[in-house]
């Protein structure tokens, strides 16, 4: 069998000349957060066994769902080849030979959104009824992402819904009501990276038309993976979108110092913060400035950065609810333990899954750090 | 698991009532018919489960 490179032409990023570049410098393999704690995985011998030996049994083994596409080697790659990306698309050719990953939660994230794609009435904003204002059709649309699913079937807490709900407080003090829907289906953020392209097709359009029946202009996103799907991977298959996607924290930065809101102080030793950028909203979508901006309008936040910051931070350890694994119990520990380093009493997060993997592997040790979410932490210090 | 199959079941718009969990003993041969059969009477009274649709199931092609 050929490999994908060579029959998927503009869905596939890497062509055959970028990997004829390959210096072989290992710089991929040098900055994979998997390979640290697994030393036998190897984005370099991965890509130059698939593409340059054309050594099909990559798709058979079970290293293909190791990867997080967390970016950190592609963003570094020095002629940008696009690790990720590679990923994704041995991923589909690997389902196609029965090859599947391994589904953490028992598969439950990944059957609701295989769910979605049919043709259901939800009741995903009956949340929201309490909590805000939002209205049916508007120019600005809250996208809320699959919040409601996750507090619904894991087991941390509202964490997630807590997140959204602040989203649309924030809003309506800022005088937005945006539009909120109950036909919203799951972004396909997991499905596409997970090799899933039907499913990610299916939801998308079902969101576009969903989206283009609001009569939305901007749609606003609070979750890095659906904001990242909808500005960056939505318009690769389905062109030019007829709507803005911008970030909350975008949005927040530019329009919140302005909005005529007093900040209340931080106190009680809650000042000292650090930040954990999350792979999509940073490398993805290079969106590092925004939210220290907002973190940086209260009164007494100091943010101290973990060594570990921006383009360098590192992937809370799982991606696409998939291969939950020791690789990624390291790695949160060790992300835990750097926050702690950094003298903070609280690790802010910008990324609902951030958060749950986070705040799931400080569950089973004796670390005490609070882990809270950008938009909770700063409506709790508007006045 | 069926507190929280039965949330995300009314997320999804999906009469929770389809799912039930019921812990019957092997000697308790009338309760357990007496379950099957209420709940069948209750499956044929709500009709088909929109979600058993194989209309758009998961891995269509578009």
């Amino acid at each position: 069998m050929q490999g994908l490179w060579l029959f998927s032409g503009d869905e596939m990023k890497i062509s055959k000349e970028q990997i004829d570049y390959c210096m072989e410098c290992g710089v991929c393999t040098g900055s994979c957060p998997i390979s640290r704690v697994l030393p036998t995985f190897s984005p370099r011998q991965m890509i130059k066994r698939a593409l340059m030996d054309r050594d099909q049994t990559v798709l058979q083994g079970r290293e293909l769902w190791a990867c997080l596409t967390c970016a950190r080697c592609s963003s570094r790659c020095p002629v940008q080849i696009d690790f990720p990306e590679f990923a994704r698309g041995y991923r589909e050719l690997a389902r196609k030979e029965g090859n599947l990953p391994q589904h953490s939660h028992h598969g439950t994230l990944q059957a609701i959104a295989s769910l979605q794609t049919r043709n259901i009435s939800q009741q995903r904003t009956d949340w929201a009824k309490d909590v805000g204002r939002f209205q049916a059709t508007g120019d600005v649309f809250y996208f809320v992402g699959c919040a409601p699913y996750f507090d619904a079937s894991l087991k941390y807490g509202p964490t997630s819904l807590e997140t959204a709900g602040n989203v649309l407080k924030l809003l309506n003090r800022m005088g937005v009501e945006p539009v909120m829907s109950d036909n919203e289906r799951c972004c396909g953020h997991d499905a596409l990276w997970g090799g899933d392209q039907a499913t990610f097709r299916k939801l998308a359009t079902l969101n576009l038309e969903m989206i283009a029946g609001s009569g939305a202009k901007t749609v606003i996103f609070s979750c890095p993976e659906g904001y990242t799907t909808f500005k960056t991977e939505i318009p690769k298959y389905f062109g030019t979108l007829p709507f803005e996607v911008t970030h909350i924290s975008e949005f927040l930065a530019r329009e919140l110092p302005g909005a005529g809101l007093s900040f209340k102080p931080a106190e009680n030793g809650d000042g000292v913060v650090t930040y954990q950028d999350p792979c999509r909203l940073g490398r993805k979508a290079g969106i590092y400035d925004p939210p220290r901006e907002l973190l940086n309008l209260i009164p007494g936040v100091r943010l101290e950065e973990m060594g570990m910051n921006r383009e360098n931070s590192v992937c809370c350890g799982t991606s696409a609810w998939i291969e939950c694994s020791n690789c990624s119990k390291t790695m949160q520990i060790e992300r835990l333990q750097e926050a702690i380093g950094t003298g903070a009493s609280t690790l802010i997060t910008a990324c609902p899954k951030c958060r749950i993997h986070l705040t799931c592997a400080e569950q089973n040790t004796d670390i005490t750090l609070k882990i809270d979410d950008l938009y909770s932490f700063l409506l709790d210090h508007i006045e | 698991m069926i507190e929280e199959t039965h949330k995300i079941l009314k997320l999804l718009g999906t009469d929770e009532r389809y799912l039930r969990l019921k812990w019957i003993s092997a000697s308790e041969g009338n309760i357990f018919a007496d379950e099957i059969r209420s709940f069948t009477q209750l499956l044929k009274e709500m009709g088909r489960n929109p979600l058993a649709e194989k209309v758009d199931a998961g891995v269509v092609a578009v």
